[in-house]
């Protein structure tokens, strides 16, 4: 339970404390996120997908409706093959943050030492 | 050991945002970069782009704007105050960047944006003096109280505009270089107009002269770049017209200077900046009004150097295009004249060699007494990396620097002027021309129009054509400034400027048109020295042909002739050219050029192969001709195209068309037999470097557009069009026609067409970043609506209305 609350929370906080202040906001959103899930690397695994999940919809709402060939101009810019390697980057490096955020959260409030994950 | 954890992944995640939050290396801030919320993804605009539907700011009465179907703004304001103020507004919200950008480069901070790279690009933008050339023009043309309004305003409204925006609206280029916003204000625009004389009238062959003279003598000299290259069609041709006693700057006699190796000239603009632009009587026009035309040949970037926007206000209703950071229209056209420009070519640049006073060089020795110079060190930022210093010396010959470069200099030190460290009202010349209304506007604006020196082009609906060679010319002696010059007497100092009622002009010719493509300005009977480092000697010519045998030109006519790629070079020269070949001997390759060239008609078509062969083939003779001025110890530059030709022609056995490193001795056929065989080999090599591409002038050419930053994802490469430098359609690989501009002014009814090769957006992420780059290519316009107004709302499907309201 505590886990699938989480993996709601993180996005929401996210995309309410980046809609006022800095990107790098998604990790504080993690680390709350964390704070509920209280293990260190679930709340990685946790924060990971929530991460991704925030950054993936967010990028889907942007390109509704948009008749930009942008993303692709930025793939070649930083070497890609396609704007869909971009799109995959984007996502991944959203989600590693956030769940760096979650664990730092996770192992605020981790009860005791687990003996395996 | 919990805390432990904690504070282990506390660490790796704040080290992590800092890292994707901030530029490592060459590499952007990826995190802010990337995220949707605050990166590059924030600037993907919907097909239709979406406009603020009010706006509120300091104006004194409501302003609106309408966005029309093609993303040209047409603004209607009651007062100039508020005009300006919405033109600099609605301006940065398209082109904030490349403003901020240019008006770095042309002060000498682009190190402090791209690094290392630009040091020298830098220090050239320094010793140059563009910082205190725009200090000054600026106090000139402030003393102006229209113009003072004018530039005043417009920096309020970009600053207005700039407050709007945050880490999300950023424009992207900032994201990308992680440049921080500064405020804008009139300096900055006085400095975007000091970088376009720069970028006009900085071209100097002062010291490739002087070592070439020292070498070969005056009397080679005089033979390869001695007087105009064709003096039989001038701007003017108006021999007797010129009844007045020439002033004389007053020189000193001084013995010849020579160069150190290694003295070289600072960045030089490319020589394929030019322009064409031509006014047609009534007389000669088919609708019986007349019509002008004009296109600014400029290095093709993206956002584009022009914006096209339609000012109205009680005070003026003007349309064009304008200069991005500068307010008004530049070159553009309302409702009762319309004027364009070609750079003037001539010789604004001087080389001065002083001598120092004392060992810390604080002072020159001028007419054998010290003169203290102001000592300027110039801090120059690299991003990533320690400043560097750059000390310059303000003399009265012009701005010495250091030449580190330059070992043994002993007192000596070279000193660099060029009109540009002048004081330019040019802004207030074009203020003038955007409220002009008849020829007297005309000549009170364009009297002030000091630099960059132009061509200035006019033609209104009484039905007056004319044209003037404008700018504040040095009035020189024989030969004065071609050389390297003695900044050792005072009387050598630039002193004595031609008034600007005896600079070059004409009204209402004769012929019923005028034109202006580069060329030599004027007849010879006119009294004063002129001198450049380069004419134009084929549009010009291709030009007049077309206009003299048109008796009733139609704007179908001047379009045709804006996208005419008649190689005129190649008329007068491939027969000639290919008789030297003995066709038995060739390659199978080659012949089957051959037989492309011999049934080529000189049009220099996008799809058409010959061009090509041509085009490689006359830079062959260029490289091989020239090469004993190429590699020297000492910077020479070759003749122009024209006198080479026409030298190869005339004087077949001249020792320049040996080969220098063939042991036999070449004369002008074996040269042009030579080249030949390696421009031939040079498109073989192309053919095999671009195995799927069609051969064909524009895959070998290659026209692009590129972005300010270089980098070839934001830029468009391939443009399919034909043309090239010395054709009407001056489109080369990297510069073409950076405006078409046609009027035809019909009392109460003028009529504008125009197109740039980019869009009105700035924004990579925008449908109308590029969306003008294929029409202009294929030789299509846009119609300018001078006319339309909120109440007739005369466009089709407007893309959006702003209202902008005075701040309570």
């Amino acid at each position: 339970m505590k886990n699938a609350i989480a993996l709601l929370l993180i996005p929401f906080l996210g995309w309410l404390f980046t809609a006022f202040g800095p990107w790098y906001l998604i990790i504080a959103a993690g680390f709350f996120g964390g704070l509920i899930v209280a293990h260190q690397w679930r709340a990685l695994l946790i924060g990971f997908f929530s991460g991704t999940l925030l950054w993936a919809l967010q990028l889907m709402l942007l390109e509704q409706g948009s008749a930009s060939d942008l993303p692709s101009r930025m793939a070649q810019l930083i070497g890609l093959p396609s704007s869909t390697y971009l799109i995959i980057i984007t996502v991944v490096l959203g989600g590693i943050v956030t769940g760096l955020g979650a664990a730092a959260g996770g192992a605020l409030t981790q009860k005791k030492m687990q003996r395996k994950f | 050991m919990r805390k432990i954890s904690f504070w282990i992944w506390t660490i790796l995640a704040i080290v992590s945002a800092y890292l994707l939050n901030n530029q490592q290396g060459n590499i952007p801030a990826l995190g802010y970069l990337l995220s949707p919320t605050h990166g590059f993804w924030q600037q993907m605009e919907p097909a239709k782009p979406e406009f603020p539907a009010s706006v509120s700011a300091q104006l004194s009465a409501p302003v609106e704007v309408i966005w029309d179907s093609t993303m040209v703004p047409h603004v209607f304001a009651e007062n100039d105050a508020d005009l300006y103020f919405v033109q600099g507004y609605i301006t940065a919200s398209m082109r904030l960047w490349q403003m901020d950008f240019q008006t770095r480069a042309a002060s000498g901070r682009i190190s402090e944006v791209i690094g290392a790279a630009a040091i020298d690009f830098d220090k050239a933008m320094r010793r140059k003096g563009m910082l205190i050339g725009a200090q000054r023009s600026l106090e000139a043309s402030m003393r102006d109280s229209l113009t003072a309004v004018a530039f005043t305003r417009y920096a309020d409204g970009v600053n207005a505009y700039m407050a709007t925006l945050n880490a999300r609206t950023l424009p992207l280029e900032y994201k990308l270089l992680d440049m921080q916003l500064e405020p804008w204000s009139p300096l900055k625009s006085a400095l975007l107009l000091e970088y376009m004389a720069n970028q006009l009238n900085t071209v100097s062959d002062d010291i490739a002269n002087t070592n070439f003279l020292e070498a070969f003598g005056f009397e080679a000299w005089e033979l390869l770049f001695g007087g105009p290259d064709d003096q039989t069609e001038p701007i003017v041709n108006a021999p007797g017209l010129w009844q007045f006693p020439p002033l004389k700057n007053k020189t000193a006699a001084t013995d010849a200077i020579t160069a150190p190796a290694g003295l070289r000239e600072e960045a030089q603009p490319n020589p394929d900046n030019g322009s064409n632009n031509w006014a047609v009587s009534p007389q000669k026009s088919a609708s019986g009004y007349a019509m002008l035309a004009n296109d600014p040949h400029l290095g093709l970037n993206l956002p584009s150097l022009w914006f096209l926007v339609h000012l109205n206000s009680s005070d003026q209703n003007v349309m064009g295009a304008s200069l991005p950071g500068t307010p008004g229209i530049v070159i553009g056209f309302n409702e009762r004249i319309a004027w364009g420009f070609t750079n003037a070519q001539r010789d604004l640049v001087d080389w001065y060699e002083v001598t120092y006073a004392d060992d810390q060089r604080t002072a020159i020795l001028v007419d054998g007494k010290p003169e203290q110079l102001e000592i300027n060190i110039e801090e120059i930022k690299v991003k990533g990396e320690n400043s560097i210093f750059d000390t310059l010396r303000l003399s009265p010959f012009g701005i010495i620097a250091n030449h580190s470069e330059l070992k043994s200099k002993g007192a000596t030190g070279w000193a660099y002027r060029w009109i540009g460290q002048e004081p330019s009202e040019v802004a207030i010349a074009l203020i003038g021309l955007n409220h002009g209304s008849d020829l007297e506007d005309y000549m009170n604006a364009t009297n002030h129009f000091h630099s960059p020196a132009q061509n200035i082009i006019y033609a209104d609906v009484e039905g007056t054509i004319g044209i003037r060679v404008q700018g504040k010319y040095l009035a020189r002696n024989t030969n004065e400034g071609v050389f390297l010059r003695d900044g050792s007497k005072r009387q050598n100092a630039w002193n004595t400027y031609i008034p600007a009622w005896q600079n070059v002009n004409q009204f209402n010719p004769e012929r019923g048109f005028i034109s202006s493509a580069n060329q030599y300005p004027v007849d010879s009977t006119y009294p004063y020295f002129i001198a450049a480092s380069q004419w134009e000697s084929y549009r010009n010519r291709r030009i007049n042909q077309v206009l003299a045998a048109d008796s009733a030109v139609t704007v179908n006519d001047m379009m045709a002739l804006q996208g005419d790629n008649y190689n005129l070079e190649a008329a007068e020269n491939l027969m000639a050219w290919l008789a030297e070949l003995k066709f038995s001997s060739l390659s199978p390759d080659e012949k089957s050029a051959f037989e492309a060239l011999i049934n080529w008609n000189y049009m220099a078509d996008a799809e058409r192969a010959a061009p090509a062969y041509y085009d490689a083939w006359r830079d062959a003779v260029l490289e091989l001709a020239w090469d004993e001025l190429r590699g020297t110890e000492k910077v020479m530059t070759p003749p122009s195209t024209y006198r080479t030709f026409m030298l190869l022609k005339t004087q077949p056995d001249l020792q320049w068309w040996d080969i220098d490193s063939t042991e036999i001795t070449e004369n002008a056929t074996m040269l042009l037999q030579a080249a030949y065989k390696k421009a031939i080999a040079d498109i073989n090599t192309w053919k095999n470097n671009h195995a799927s591409s069609t051969f064909s002038w524009a895959a070998y050419k290659a026209t692009r557009v590129t972005h300010l930053t270089r980098q070839e994802a934001l830029s468009v490469k391939n443009v399919d069009i034909g043309g090239n430098h010395g054709i009407v359609n001056a489109t080369s690989q990297t510069h073409g026609p950076s405006w078409r501009q046609i009027v035809e002014l019909k009392p109460g009814a003028v009529k504008a067409w125009g197109i740039y090769p980019g869009g009105q957006s700035g924004n990579p992420g925008s449908a109308y970043y590029v969306n003008w780059i294929a029409p202009w290519a294929a030789g299509n316009y846009i119609e300018l609506d001078l006319y339309a107004s909120p109440s007739t709302l005369n466009y089709a499907n407007p893309i959006a209305t702003t209202q902008f309201n005075p701040a309570p």
